[in-house]
């Protein structure tokens, strides 16, 4: 099961989405959006010299990061042929369905994600409306609560496959 | 709850979890969770069992508090 991709696959997800929050905070911050009166608009993204490092950094770690799940990814599909996981469905890769165990414990964690989400975007919704955010909060507002839906998955099933080995 | 045997029958049968589970078509981890009581299987995947154990459903299933029945 430690080799199995599937359980570590939130993980990644989660690690893409914060990647995602850099970016959106490091252009959310730098960017102006201009309207005109005759119609069209103008998105400018200004970077000083240590913003444009920063930039470059992000992007580096960002590739280095997908070539390293694309080398796991390639990994698990050789090691487990008859559960590969295929990026190219919309079909979430960490479900496990191999029994009818693993459909309860898949079952059981997605539970958990929808009783989450019920909680958490009522309350983000409020917050929203409460507050003074701009844009680029509310977009990380949001990546943030699908990082915790990533984090409640992979907690429940890691518990199950803890539980065994 | 539902209350099972299976280990008990499995290693009267010489069976290993493993070789269990290949038997009915399940992980080996389907195994590991119905002897400890924290998964219950379908109907259909408890026939299976009784029958790659020889022995009889309510012999290897049966529910809390039917003990003596």
């Amino acid at each position: 099961m430690k080799k199995d991709m599937r359980v570590s696959y939130p993980l990644w997800q989660m690690i893409s989405i914060i990647f995602l929050m850099a970016f959106v905070f490091l252009i959310g911050f730098s960017s102006e959006f201009k309207t005109f009166k005759d119609g069209g608009f103008e998105f400018i993204v200004e970077w000083n010299n240590i913003e444009k490092f920063v930039v470059s950094i992000v992007l580096l770690l960002f590739i280095l990061f997908l070539a390293l799940f694309n080398w796991n990814v390639v990994k698990h599909n050789r090691s487990m042929p008859m559960h590969k996981i295929n990026l190219f469905t919309l079909k979430p890769q960490e479900y496990m369905e191999d029994d009818e165990l693993f459909q309860e414990l898949t079952k059981r964690a997605t539970k958990k994600v929808y009783s989450y989400y019920t909680l958490a975007i009522p309350i983000l919704a409020g917050i929203y409306v409460a507050s003074p955010f701009g844009r680029t909060e509310m977009i990380i507002g949001f990546l943030l609560l699908a990082v915790g839906q990533y984090f409640i998955y992979y907690k429940n099933i890691k518990k199950y496959i803890t539980e065994d080995e | 709850m539902l209350k099972n045997r299976l280990k008990e029958l499995r290693a009267r049968n010489d069976f290993t979890q493993i070789e269990l589970a290949k038997r009915v078509g399940v992980t080996r981890q389907t195994i590991g969770f119905i002897e400890k009581g924290e998964f219950s299987p379908s109907v259909t995947l408890s026939l299976k069992l009784a029958h790659a154990l020889d022995c009889d459903i309510n012999e290897l299933f049966w529910l809390e508090g039917d003990e003596g029945k």
